[in-house]
């Protein structure tokens, strides 16, 4: 039986807004949303917790568009892809187009998730057990790939910004052993877990656009003066067109990547924009305001919800780290998440399902409305503007580890680090994307080194493996055809 | 007017400041913002979940604003070595706290002698080794005679470095080498794992063949209809638990220094050095109050852990004697280099 009234409704709507918040706001996540208000649930019993947590849940991963699309900024790790192509969009004046764009691709990747968890969970989580960390390694090494994609013509800078990304990672303690390794001596202390992803990802996007932005000297706003006041090209459904394979492929690589333990929202969104270029007409297109890398990016980070549940709720094992989370409060509430919760507690299972739903719906009716009020952000002048985006990173920096100003001054150092990258011609993005991977590229490395005794041929001994390794090849030589083609043209021209 | 409102305001600002001085002077919790650091990052694990129920009847008996703080063993040391010794920060934790100094694995300046001991909360006797549901072997002695008859097999053991399981596997390790022979021990290799799910994934993986968990987090998977590639079985458990049956080390025969290896974790408060006796002797007095509580010991219960309160100083006495006692055997044991797969 499906628990809802309008305690429910109202938990879940207030639940979404705040997750909205969360996720828009650049340093909060939705794992910290979770997290900060899972004691209230303590409140309700567990059906009502589900809808608050899974409100925040959807609303904290939809909300990091709004900033990814208008100031470049991505609120959350899985929205960097966001502003790839949502960003020129609305420096075209086309802010509230690119937001419902990203608003409705979200509820379809959300809906998607939803219909999967709910058909197909018992398989999935088979499937998801017969990938070892061979196969998670490689698929990690996959979404790397998209570094040599988005490097058409620099490809190796791009390269070299992408592994240097991946040695940055590194430094911190290796737990197999708990050694610090890449740290000096004086900040041993403040780096036993390496640099933080949050204050180095705003710090590359926020603090280096605000250091490039004052020295070019600021322009008033960031759209044209011409385009305030009104929408170049205003959003209609048709937008879609030919977006549903797109929106299909993306909604299924996030899905697929959500049930996939331990390997994290931003492999799907990275994955997801890069097939989506692979199969685009005009790639060339991407990254300069095309419909399809927005659908792409939104529908697979939305399409990880449901995903990461599948592994949450049959197996006992959270899918990212906001599950990781959430799985606390089922055991809090004296439930455990397993292979048996299905068949034991149907009326929490069918609830979930109806408050996913739910929350989805309430997402789509919060944002997609108000957003042309929310767009006019953008046409505040920078001078006022950036002072408080400069505020609320540092805010966000200091309260991503309970109040650790090492994480303040990590959020200054990439800023200038992002900028001397900028000034030197190094790609910012494939930088960040090693960064993001490369813990999980090393951990799946090693895992599969200790369960075959050190011996490298694991990873060309298994049928799934041979398949990834197929796809690395095709995406690797796509992408180098397509840096060639590139670089004859820079030539002609 | 101007001058009233001057006056008015200053005097506000004045008292204010006295009161902020008067309070700072007060020892105690009530009112106070509690940050409750663990060393771990896990939700799920035993010292998420005792944490987080000992600070929520605490918050009650202290009149404090308790918070959990999921960071990790070393982040956690560092926490509480670094912290204003005002009540402020604790930790809760296990015996990690000088298992991990112990094994080389934390820097000695974490020692047990470097923080405040406050009282013991509870016990979690539930640490357990567990294999896959058709391995060749029913427990941990089975595993000897296994490797005995098939001398070309060997066995990898995940356990995390500087851990409880770091312990329960030397002292395994070593009776091995005493019962069976170095050449059977030699063919029992560690894997380092980390979370209860990632150890749960590397056995599911094939790159593990037993586990060390809590048992109250392996259970279900220990339970009928469960799938063929999932299912467990417990092969061993470090003390008993009520009504559960599962062949203790104790039961197998392995010992250490002769007598049978019985081992519970000890949940304990950690406070800064330097912190008041009075904020201690609180401490003392509510964690008792709540570990005499019916619903904080049924709340235990049905986790499998057990309220067992034990006064600041005895449980000083007792964790330093704990830890005094398993010295020599760490100091003896060959490292986790040379007991990895290589």
């Amino acid at each position: 039986m499906i628990v809802f009234g309008l305690l429910q409704f109202v938990v879940a709507a207030v639940g979404v807004v705040i997750g909205i918040i969360f996720g828009a706001l650049p340093g909060m996540t939705a794992t910290m949303a979770i997290a900060i208000f899972l004691p209230l649930t303590y409140a309700y019993d567990i059906t009502t917790s589900m809808y608050l947590l899974l409100g925040l849940y959807v609303g904290g991963i939809s909300g990091g568009l709004v900033p990814a699309i208008l100031i470049n900024i991505p609120g959350t790790p899985s929205s960097i892809t966001t502003g790839f192509d949502g960003h020129p969009m609305a420096i075209r004046g086309e802010g509230v187009r690119a937001l419902r764009i990203g608003i409705v691709s979200s509820l379809f990747g959300g809906i998607f998730s939803l219909l999967v968890l709910w058909l197909f969970t018992p398989p999935l989580a088979a499937l998801a057990i017969k990938f070892s960390a061979v196969e998670k390694f490689l698929i990690i090494l996959f979404a790397m790939t998209v570094i040599a994609a988005l490097s058409k013509g620099n490809m190796t800078k791009g390269i070299f910004a992408g592994f240097l990304g991946v040695l940055t990672a590194l430094a911190g303690t290796f737990a197999d052993n708990q050694k610090l390794r890449l740290v000096p001596s004086m900040f041993k202390m403040d780096m036993l877990s390496g640099f933080q992803l949050l204050p180095v990802l705003i710090g590359l996007f926020a603090i280096s656009q605000v250091l490039m932005e004052a020295e070019s000297g600021m322009k008033k706003s960031i759209v044209k003066p011409t385009k305030l006041g009104e929408e170049a090209k205003k959003f209609k459904f048709s937008d879609f067109k030919g977006q549903l394979v797109n929106l299909i492929r993306s909604s299924s690589i996030g899905t697929f990547i959500g049930i996939l333990p331990g390997v994290g929202g931003s492999a799907a969104s990275l994955l997801s924009y890069s097939q989506a270029k692979s199969f685009s007409k005009e790639p060339e297109k991407l990254g300069t305001g095309a419909v399809e890398g927005l659908v792409a990016s939104e529908s697979s980070n939305n399409g990880l919800t449901g995903g990461a549940l599948v592994p949450l709720l049959s197996l006992g094992i959270p899918g990212d780290s906001t599950t990781a989370v959430l799985i606390g409060a089922f055991m809090l509430q004296g439930i455990q998440v397993g292979p048996l919760f299905i068949t034991q507690n149907p009326g929490i299972w069918n609830t979930m399902l109806f408050a996913l739903l739910i929350c989805n719906i309430i997402m789509f009716l919060v944002m997609f409305y108000p957003v042309k009020y929310i767009a006019n952000i953008i046409k505040i002048p920078k001078n006022r503007l950036y002072p408080v985006v400069i505020i609320m990173c540092i805010v966000g920096a200091y309260a991503s580890r309970n109040g650790n100003m090492f994480d303040v001054w990590t959020l200054l150092l990439f800023g200038i680090i992002g900028y001397l990258f900028i000034k030197f011609g190094i790609p910012v993005t494939p930088y960040l994307i090693g960064f993001i991977l490369g813990r999980d590229l090393e951990k799946y490395f090693i895992d599969s080194l200790k369960g075959s005794g050190g011996n490298l041929s694991i990873f060309f001994s298994r049928p799934i493996g041979w398949v990834i390794w197929g796809l690395i090849f095709i995406s690797l030589a796509y992408a180098y055809y397509d840096n060639r083609k590139a670089k004859k043209q820079t030539i002609k021209v | 007017m101007k001058k009233v409102l001057s006056l008015v305001l200053i005097m506000v600002l004045g008292i204010t400041s006295l009161v902020g001085c008067a309070k700072k002077d007060e020892v105690g919790f009530e009112g106070k913002r509690v940050r409750v650091v663990i060393g771990s990052t896990s939700t799920t694990g035993d010292s998420y979940m005792i944490a987080d129920v000992a600070s929520r009847y605490l918050a009650k008996e202290l009149k404090s604003n308790n918070k959990v703080d999921a960071i990790g063993a070393g982040p956690a040391l560092d926490a509480i070595s670094t912290a204003k010794a005002d009540g402020s920060t604790i930790m809760i934790f296990h015996d990690m706290t000088y298992l991990g100094i112990s094994f080389g694995a934390f820097e000695q300046k974490y020692a047990l002698e470097n923080m405040v001991i406050g009282p013991r909360i509870g016990t979690n006797p539930g640490a357990c080794f567990a294999a896959s549901a058709d391995a060749p072997y029913n427990d941990m002695v089975e595993l000897c005679e296994y490797l005995v008859e098939n001398p070309t097999e060997s066995v990898r053991v995940a356990v995390e470095a500087g851990g409880v399981s770091h312990i329960a596997f030397i002292s395994y390790y070593e009776w091995v080498i005493a019962t069976y022979g170095q050449e059977v021990a030699d063919r029992i290799d560690v894997v380092v794992g980390g979370s209860t799910a990632e150890k749960s994934q590397m056995l599911w993986d094939g790159n593990a063949d037993i586990i060390f968990a809590d048992y109250s987090s392996l259970k279900q998977y220990t339970e009928e209809g469960i799938d063929a590639q999932l299912k467990m079985k417990f092969v061993a458990i470090l003390d008993e638990i009520e009504g559960v049956d599962v062949p203790t080390f104790a039961e197998q025969g392995v010992t250490l220094n002769g007598e049978p290896f019985v081992f519970s974790k000890d949940f304990i408060v950690y406070l800064p050095k330097g912190t008041p006796q009075e904020l201690v002797d609180e401490l003392d007095v509510a964690v008792k109050a709540i570990c005499e509580d019916q619903a904080f010991i049924d709340d235990m219960a049905k986790l499998t852990y057990q309220a067992a309160y034990m006064p600041s100083a005895e449980a000083k006495t007792y964790i330093i004697a704990k830890r005094d006692s398993l010295d020599a055997l760490i100091k003896s044991a060959p490292s986790l280099d040379d007991l990895t797969v290589q």
